[in-house]
């Protein structure tokens, strides 16, 4: 673990390379996508697209209601494994792959395992596997993400 | 015929007028925001990333010299305000929603984004992209239509490379659309 200090003392912990271990599984996260969040989602990313605030158009595209948007999935996964990884962790690369719309009134739930311990052109990465499930067990957004990490 | 509350002005037209696009590289486009801390904190707060780099200035000054931009809002610093009085009146956008294909409507599929160093406040970041592939007409749950692989390079200024996305949309037209 690498400590750094920041505002009111406040002490930011990160994990380090080496403690790292190929099958180490990251806690589970669960959030509620209410109305609310996904016009929050529409609000910061200003995505206008009709499917992410018009419940009528995203039913005319085959999904059940307004739905969250790419940047909120990509920033949902970033969230949920820097959370684990602590603020020193550096992404490299990922990939999301939006199978099933996640819409208001879905819980997903997210789940994620390290796939890979390597070091490659002098950088110490770590693969992370992501699911971002919903309520029926659906997987929806199947995830992986390249970190870098401190030594 | 009936009636949108909303539409998304997406441009129609056949695959094979389509194809011509491929390997076409856009004009580069500057982006009309640059990044700054409240929008990175509106997004945060959406996501509720408690990420010391995007809230504690202190933290965020040791580690990379100030705040910097969570990497999901590469697309979204390119995104452009509904409306824009300096914006010229003659720019074409070439995106995905003019690609003139049958689809009237679309969805994004995935995306793989590769980051080699932080977006910091106050860039102006710029960014070009080629189509690289349109499928044949496939059937999905959704309805039939076409997927279209997109990639993009996002340069700082100076002219760095900040990040690339390689991204999947699929335009189609829904089942069940009424087509008279």
């Amino acid at each position: 673990m690498n400590t750094a200090i920041g505002k009111f003392n406040r002490e930011y912990l990160s994990k380090v390379w080496s403690e790292v271990a190929e099958g180490d599984t990251l806690p589970e996260l669960v959030m509620p996508i209410s109305y609310r969040r996904v016009i929050q989602d529409v609000a910061a990313t200003r995505d206008f697209f009709p499917g992410h605030h018009d419940p009528a158009y995203a039913k005319k595209q085959q999904v059940k209601d307004i739905y969250l948007n790419t940047m909120f999935l990509q920033g949902l996964v970033d969230r949920y494994v820097s959370d684990w990884s602590g603020p020193e962790a550096f992404i490299r690369k990922r990939r999301i792959h939006m199978q099933i719309s996640i819409a208001a009134g879905d819980t997903v739930t997210i789940n994620g395992v390290v796939t890979r311990k390597y070091e490659e052109n002098n950088e110490r990465l770590v693969d992370v596997d992501v699911q971002i499930n919903n309520q029926d067990g659906e997987r929806c957004c199947p995830s992986s993400v390249v970190m870098r990490m401190p030594a | 015929m009936t009636k949108e509350a909303t539409g998304a002005d997406i441009v129609t037209g056949t695959l094979e007028e389509a194809r011509t696009w491929i390997g076409k590289k856009t004009p580069v486009k500057f982006n009309e925001t640059d990044v700054n801390r409240p929008m990175i904190q509106f997004y945060a707060a959406a996501v509720e990333d408690a990420n010391p780099s995007y809230w504690d200035e202190e933290y965020a000054g040791n580690a990379h010299g100030g705040i910097i931009s969570p990497p999901g809002m590469l697309m979204a610093w390119s995104m452009t305000p509904d409306w824009n009085p300096m914006r010229p009146k003659s720019q074409k956008s070439q995106s995905t929603f003019d690609l003139p294909l049958p689809g009237t409507t679309l969805i994004n599929v995935s995306t793989e984004s590769e980051f080699f160093r932080p977006m910091r406040i106050g860039e102006i970041l710029n960014s070009d992209s080629e189509i690289v592939s349109i499928s044949d007409e496939k059937k999905t749950r959704l309805g039939i239509g076409h997927f279209i692989v997109t990639q993009a390079t996002y340069r700082s200024g100076a002219g760095e490379i900040v990040a690339t996305n390689t991204n999947t949309m699929f335009r189609y037209i829904a089942h069940g659309e009424n087509h008279s």
